[in-house]
């Protein structure tokens, strides 16, 4: 069941009203089967795959804590080690099989093909899993975390298989760490009035990011990108800048509901979006973008790597690992692979190049800590990552046409006059509901990256602002979000008989 | 304690507004059927048990019944409960509504859309007669009915129009917040298409599930205390004469099943030529515009008044709101009268 669905709508408040109902010691009980259900809504059969990675990495935990008993430290550490990879190889092969088998197989098969050697592809035809990278991901989080001593290994089975599935933040993150979710799960959570309001007024924020802003903005990209041969470089250049804040609106929308509904229960979930498109460097944006994910790649992947201990060229290669796999982790196609690459890229090229920028700076006399050098550094980033946004969106060779467009190397007219705004699948309306709403957001990022709470102002205020302000949210989503059945007005019009 | 008791209050209280800022929304948003009349919904403006007659049927009736006229005429409370193509499955979970606010005397059903032996006819038509109810038992019981196969979702999206219609905040318009209560459900139109009669055929068949809706709305007149009257307003050839031929001769069969169970029938084309003027009283092929709408209500007002026990209210201060009513419609109707196309779809 997704957030934005009529389910969750009535899923949500009962389970909430019955959390707080009923006594402490069964709750973890309750909130887990109620997570498995969320899940199950989808396909009954992932509840086994879910289980097993919490199983595999349950007994990981268990085990790497009792070698700890063992008195030779060199036996103790292998047999540590052993668990560990276990854990790992067995749960990346189920993910592998499920998402990335396919994949693989059409990889081998094309490379066959370039030495000329033609090979029947075998092919499994299996669904992706919802939001299996996120719980294997934060499931192995654990196995690390008790491996390094940062957690003692859990030893009630339940409050773990909860720790894994937590449904606010099951299927798209944030992906959490066991020193941070796992712990809370004892907690006893009272109904806070404040807290239940703030959290309440975060999923308002996320579903106004989902249902209207992102998908408003869909409608425009869409409608671009999927007759992109047709399409003037403007149009493209526009509809590549609205996906810039499609997808931030999209993936944000849903840390942000899962962070507000565990906070209405109590919990508190690591943030997952800090203002990202207000970053200085790329590399700055990978600290403010998905931020459990680049956590986790940095805790378990980059620093075991050796991070940047070990030397200049070490490093950019841990870098280029990290964002090649991170390209990998978003999906299973080549293009996700270029678009993470291509991030890497960004920053060696923007380290090795840091002398050069300063030696620049000094020659100009560049004050480095005016407001519009940020601006500029802002813009810049921006303008990287949405670059890098394009491989994202589109597959490898259509991403490649729609540079080209963009940069107007094609030929045919770059600009045409006419009736952009219909020819990107927008009204007057819908132009005005973006812009309105694109306001909405830069000003919540703006006082966000300047340490400002919006949610803790609008609840400092007068009754009526405050009220004001939560009709104007939950009914501006629900007059101009887009979900339901959908209404066609030519189907009506017709009404003599 | 206290701080604890305010807080819940104030919950409740929030809870509450919003429930109400959502149905004034709601309202706002959901697409009135037949434009300013909005069909159905205005029923619920009318004050309680003071209806004389019920009128149900699709817009043959809408066009062909004036409740104004009818009121003018012979001081008859009465309602236009039409809908496009009304099926009269539909026309018998209207009139158990009807019957929860209202107590009519007389029950009036236009016989033209019996042919259509289905439930209903599409989606759009089953919402625009569900848009306008109110949302109470009948209205679930006629979802079952009308529905059964869907989905709690689907379902939903009938029982709160809101789903459908949120939207429309493209296309509001001024109807949309002043719906013309005083049309009582009719439809106004001044538009003239000449036409010739095409003559009465043979007799054809009435659907089974048509006449099984028939004898419930019998049985439902019955148990509350209503006689049951049908009617078939005129209509020329729309398509083709073998179409009119069935549909036209479905009264004839129509007739004879009435005559078992003592229910009058009305067939104007056949029985009362005189009435209707096939080259001024048309608005398309099918369709009676007001000069025929008039017309007809004027010669069916007769007959109510004459047959059934109908007490004359145009002097009762009661019902001062009806003589109200009357002169903001000959003020329409005035008006609509020199510019005819103002009144056409």
């Amino acid at each position: 069941m997704l957030f934005n669905s009529l389910e969750f709508m009535i899923f949500f408040p009962v389970v909430c009203l019955i959390y707080y109902v009923i006594p402490h010691r069964v709750r973890y009980i309750f909130l887990l089967a109620c997570s498995y259900f969320f899940y199950m809504c989808w396909n009954p059969t992932y509840a086994l795959l879910i289980l097993t990675s919490t199983a595999i990495t349950y007994v990981s935990g268990l085990l790497i804590s009792s070698a700890e008993k063992i008195a030779d430290e060199g036996v103790r550490e292998r047999r540590k080690k052993w668990y560990v990879a276990l854990s790992f190889v067995s749960n990346l092969s189920i993910l592998f099989f499920f998402k990335y088998f396919n994949f693989a197989a059409d990889t081998v098969v094309r490379l066959l093909q370039v030495v000329h050697i033609q090979v029947q592809q075998p092919s499994f035809d299996v669904i992706l899993p919802v939001g299996i990278s996120f719980y294997t991901f934060q499931a192995l989080s654990y196995t690390v975390d008790v491996y390094r001593h940062d957690i003692y290994a859990e030893k009630n089975f339940l409050k773990y298989a909860l720790f894994v599935s937590f449904f606010p933040q099951l299927v798209a993150g944030p992906i959490e760490r066991s020193k941070n979710l796992l712990i809370q799960i004892s907690e006893k959570h009272r109904f806070e009035f404040e807290r239940v309001r703030e959290g309440l007024l975060l999923m308002l924020y996320g579903y106004f990011q989902k249902v209207v802003l992102a998908e408003y903005l869909a409608t425009a990209v869409d409608t671009v990108y999927n007759t992109y041969t047709e399409r003037t470089g403007f149009q493209l250049l526009a509809a590549t800048i609205l996906f810039a804040f499609q997808i931030y609106c999209d993936f944000g929308s849903y840390s942000n509901i899962a962070i507000g509904a565990a906070k209405v229960m109590g919990f508190r979930l690591m943030e997952n979006f800090n203002t990202p498109y207000l970053s200085r460097s790329v590399a700055e944006f990978w600290r403010r973008w998905h931020i459990s994910l680049s956590g986790w790649f940095r805790d378990y992947l980059y620093i075991p790597l050796g991070g940047s201990r070990k030397g200049k060229v070490r490093k950019w290669r841990n870098i280029m690992i990290v964002f090649f796999v991170s390209g990998l982790w978003h999906g299973a196609s080549w293009h996700y692979v270029l678009w993470g690459t291509l991030n890497g890229v960004y920053q060696v090229i923007g380290e090795w190049l840091r002398p050069v920028r300063e030696r620049v700076h000094q020659f100009f006399h560049v004050d480095v800590t005016a407001a519009s050098h940020r601006l500029l550094q802002m813009l810049t980033t921006f303008v990287l990552v949405d670059f890098s946004w394009i491989f994202f969106r589109a597959t490898l060779r259509q991403g490649i046409d729609i540079v080209k467009k963009i940069f107007g190397l094609t030929g045919g007219s770059w600009f045409t006059w006419g009736d952009n705004l219909s020819a990107m699948g927008l009204t007057v309306q819908t132009r005005n509901v973006i812009v309105i709403s694109m306001g909405v957001l830069a000003v919540a990022d703006i006082c966000r990256y300047l340490n400002f709470s919006v949610i803790k102002w609008i609840t400092k205020q007068g009754v009526w602002l405050r009220w004001l302000i939560y009709y104007a949210a939950i009914f501006g989503i629900l007059i101009f979000g887009v979900y339901g059945p959908g209404y066609d007005a030519s189907q009506f019009i017709y009404f003599q008989f | 304690m206290r701080k604890k008791s305010i807080r819940a209050a104030g919950c409740v209280l929030f809870i509450l507004c919003g429930l109400l800022i959502f149905c004034s929304l709601s309202n706002v948003l959901r697409r009135k059927t037949a434009g300013e009349t909005d069909q159905v919904h205005s029923f619920y403006s009318i004050e309680k048990n003071s209806l004389d007659v019920l009128f149900l049927g699709s817009s043959h009736l809408y066009y062909g019944v004036q409740p104004n006229v009818l009121w003018k005429e012979q001081g008859i409370t009465s309602y236009v409960m039409g809908t496009p193509e009304q099926t009269v499955a539909t026309s018998y979970y209207l009139l158990k509504e009807a019957f929860r606010y209202q107590k009519p005397k007389v029950v009036v059903l236009e016989s033209y859309y019996l042919w259509n032996k289905r439930k209903y006819k599409s989606e759009e038509r089953l919402r625009q007669a569900f848009d306008g109810m109110r949302l109470d038992s009948v209205k679930a019981e006629m979802l079952e009915a009308m529905l059964p196969e869907a989905d709690w979702k689907e379902k939903f999206t009938y029982l709160v129009p809101f789903m459908k219609y949120h939207s429309r905040w493209t296309e509001l318009e001024n109807e949309d917040f002043h719906s013309n209560a005083f049309q009582k459900g009719a439809r106004i139109d001044y538009t003239v298409k000449e036409l010739e009669d095409p003559g009465i055929p043979e007799a054809s068949s009435v659907p089974d599930n048509s006449l099984y809706y028939v004898k419930k709305i019998e049985e439902l007149c019955r148990e509350n205390g209503a006689e049951f009257l049908m009617f078939a307003a005129p209509f020329g050839i729309e398509t083709d004469r073998e179409r009119y031929d069935r549909r036209q001769g479905l009264n004839l069969a129509l007739e004879k099943e009435l005559e078992k169970d003592g229910v009058p029938f009305l067939f104007y084309q056949r029985d009362y030529p005189e009435v209707i003027d096939f080259a001024t009283d048309f608005r398309d092929k099918t369709h009676l515009n007001t000069y025929g709408a008039e017309k007809l209500t004027k010669h069916l007002g007769a007959y109510l008044a004459g047959q059934y026990n109908l007490t004359d209210h145009r002097e009762e201060a009661a019902y001062a709101s009806w003589n109200d009513d009357l002169v903001k419609y000959e003020e329409v109707t005035a008006a609509l009268k020199e510019n005819p196309a103002d009144t056409a779809d």
